[in-house]
């Protein structure tokens, strides 16, 4: 609670998500290079200027740049230009597809899902993450609870709880050896969709019971993609199909919208 | 009822709706009592949309009345889906992408010119009566959805509501199946899968004339693109080793579930690799080595190239009428003639087919579950590539060949060292074999810069 007051969790965020590039780089041999990166990086911030000037609204550089950090770590491309344009459509998103005064898509995931389904150029780094982190990843994904609280992160809670349980159904049913579910949910990819991708607090439904429920629904959904229609990365998909629905589960549970200033003291609709 | 033994090769196919393919794979098994043992599978797969050409083949050596093939696949298949093929193909594929070794002759440092020679020099792949049957099959609640005789194989399709079924009538048949693969099988079987079971028709093989089994290639529409293992590791406590050459228009195939992990490659190690005729020693070291590395857990990518080209060739590109034959529909049958060749570059039209090996070894406790693949844009090339240097033997002086001559043994002690680190052969060893002179190695200026710092 104390730590919140003091920084803004997206500074937690990036750092996490700037060490994982960082690691992914240098022992996961991702192919990524300084000026790939500090052209998403400034594409995004770009646009992001771009669409506050228009709007008239103050600048901040951090959600952009959190966006853009997820772009990098899940997404792959033959040529960076293809990330940039992911990241351009994420940013633009934020402004353009709106109800309510809020945005309706996870940023980064809208941008991820747009050009994988619209070009053949770009693929996800699913196995590139491997599953030797998972125990790293799950702490530093619940360390943001000390930042966002732990209520907060009831969409990626209840999104890992919900897909585990059906996950190990499934394995029960097939009669599989429970190695296989456990090995199915050490994926990295995984991992850093749920914490770093999913948790973001701005998309997410404004109660708890309404995030439960968002959780619940988003697992569902992604496992009926994955292992019935065999969609490889359905959790994403999944993310994106699902996020309109968190319209009407505000509407069904209310609760308090949440702002990345509420415990700081700027005050803006588009970061 | 005598039960034979049986050697088993599994693949697996699965259906679905929707946009990636389910290919088979192949792993086989052997008989508790045999004295067989898992070397090396090797499946060649083609996958285009939602289409899949799998060939699979297996370096068995007994005899070929114990030899028997199961593979799950999503549906029954057609007489024209399946065929049998040549295994020079397989080798060609397996010389064309294996690693290599290049050698390189320094020049004369008094002046320069460069020699360059790629020796062909791949490392091998490490080979590494009808009415009652179906009566009493039915009873099981087994049923024999087609029969072909395909090449020298005897074919079936089986589909089953219990595994239990389906393997009390393949032990009845005379297959024994490994303990633990009731639980596997009953996996597949309720993910809607018929099995596909192949043995060999002694009249035909004997007719055939060929002394080695050829490869069965299967052809399927399935969204899923996967390679099922876990057959292969029902009743095996050891590792197994399967070679993967997959064939795309796009790019790259990687797994993802498991991490793809490209070979060390480019580096220079000692001539006496190829002096002594130590390359596939060197290759098998190197891959327990980074399979170590990785703590058993990674698929190797191994080399990565467009189909139209090679640099250094190891063996020429596949001529289109080979890859026809292994399934890539998308290229025409009018051949372009392979040509012995050290290098051939990009020609102005391409084939459009990008050849990646992935080469695997697996057991139960590090790949629990089948191998899932994906296509990707990714058109990088890469290949396995260990460089060799022979050092220059002129007399010719000059200061530069003094330089030479200086920086000499030290690069023979790096080379020395990538060999022990890339194989982990012992250093002392690989210098002593090397014959770097160690006097000169460890009292060089160099290593000992303190020697005339203070005046004795």
């Amino acid at each position: 609670m104390q730590i919140r007051q003091i920084i803004d969790p997206r500074y937690y965020q990036l750092a996490v998500q700037s060490s994982l590039l960082i690691w992914g780089m240098i022992y996961l041999d991702f192919s990524l290079d300084v000026s790939a990166i500090t052209s998403v990086i400034g594409c995004a911030l770009l646009v992001q200027i771009l669409f506050t000037r228009y709007y008239q609204l103050n600048f901040n550089s951090l959600s952009a740049i959190n966006s853009s950090m997820s772009i990098l770590l899940l997404l792959h491309a033959s040529h960076f230009a293809w990330l940039a344009l992911a990241i351009a459509l994420a940013i633009a998103s934020k402004f353009v597809l709106r109800w309510n005064n809020r945005h309706i898509f996870n940023p980064s995931n809208i941008g991820i899902v747009a050009v994988l389904l619209f070009s053949d150029s770009t693929w996800l780094a699913s196995g590139q993450w491997g599953h030797s982190l998972w125990w790293g990843l799950l702490l530093l994904g619940l360390g943001l609870s000390l930042f966002i609280g732990l209520s907060r992160l009831l969409s990626s809670v209840s999104f890992l709880v919900f897909f585990a349980s059906l996950i190990f159904l499934r394995a029960l049913w097939l009669g599989d050896n429970l190695s296989i579910p456990i090995h199915q949910l050490q994926n990295g990819a995984l991992l850093i969709f749920s914490f770093f991708m999913l948790s973001d607090p701005m998309t997410s439904p404004n109660s708890a019971t309404g995030r439960v429920m968002f959780g619940g629904l988003l697992a569902l959904i992604a496992w009926v993609l994955q292992f019935t229609f065999y969609i490889p990365n359905a959790f994403l998909y999944a993310l994106a199909l699902s996020s309109p629905l968190v319209i009407v589960i505000n509407r069904i549970s209310w609760g308090k919208y949440y702002h990345w200033s509420q415990t700081l003291t700027r005050s803006k609709l588009c970061e | 009822m005598r039960v034979k033994p049986l050697y088993f090769f599994t693949i697996l196919l699965l259906f679905s709706s929707l946009n990636n393919a389910y290919a088979f794979c192949g792993f086989y098994v052997a008989k508790a009592s045999s004295d067989l043992f898992n070397q090396s599978s090797q499946v060649v797969m083609v996958r285009d949309g939602s289409r899949n050409i799998v060939t699979m083949s297996s370096d068995f050596k007994g005899n070929v009345n114990e030899f028997a093939m199961v593979m799950p696949v999503p549906t029954v298949l057609k007489r024209e889906q399946i065929h049998v093929t040549d295994n020079k193909i397989i080798e060609h594929l397996d010389s064309y992408s294996a690693p290599r070794l290049v050698e390189y002759f320094d020049e004369n440092p008094c002046s320069p010119p460069v020699m360059y020679k790629m020796m062909p020099m791949a490392a091998p792949a490490m080979k590494s009566d009808s009415a009652t049957v179906k009566k009493r099959a039915r009873s099981l609640g087994v049923t024999i959805e087609a029969q072909y005789t395909v090449g020298e194989y005897d074919i079936m399709l089986l589909s089953a509501q219990q595994s239990g079924g389906l393997l009390t009538w393949l032990t009845e048949q005379g297959y024994k199946l490994p303990q633990g693969a009731d639980a596997v099988v009953g996996s597949y079987l309720k993910q809607k899968m018929k099995f596909f079971v192949a043995k060999v028709n002694l009249k035909k093989f004997n007719q055939s004339g060929y002394t080695r089994l050829r490869p069965i290639q299967i052809a399927y529409d399935y969204s899923r693109f996967m390679l099922p293992i876990r057959l292969g590791t029902v009743n095996s406590q050891g590792q197994q080793e399967l070679f993967i050459y997959a064939l795309s228009r796009q790019g790259r195939i990687e797994t993802t579930n498991y991490r793809t992990v490209k070979l060390p490659s480019e580096i220079e190690i000692p001539s006496y690799i190829k002096t002594q005729n130590k390359f596939a020693d060197f290759y098998r070291d190197m891959f327990r080595t980074q399979v170590k590395k990785q703590n058993n857990k990674a698929v190797f990518l191994e080399y990565a190239w467009d189909m139209n080209w090679c640099d250094p060739c190891a063996a020429d590109p596949l001529s289109n009428k080979e890859l026809r034959e292994l399934g890539v529909f998308w290229v025409n049958e009018a051949s372009n003639k392979p040509q012995i060749s050290q290098r051939r570059r990009p020609p102005q039209q391409g084939q459009n087919v990008y050849l990646s090996r992935l080469h695997v070894r697996y057991d139960r406790h590090n790949f629990p579950e089948d191998l899932l693949f994906q296509n990707t844009a990714n058109r990088e090339n890469f290949q396995g590539r260990y460089i060799i240097r022979h050092a220059w033997k002129g007399t010719e002086q000059c200061n530069a060949a003094n330089q030479y001559f200086k920086s000499l043994t030290k690069r023979q002690n790096q080379r020395a060292k990538n060999l022990s680190n890339l194989t982990g052969w012992n250093i002392n060893d690989i210098q002593k074999t090397m014959q770097i002179p160690q006097r000169s190695a460890s009292s060089s200026n160099e290593d000992m810069w303190w020697k005339d710092l203070w005046s004795q």
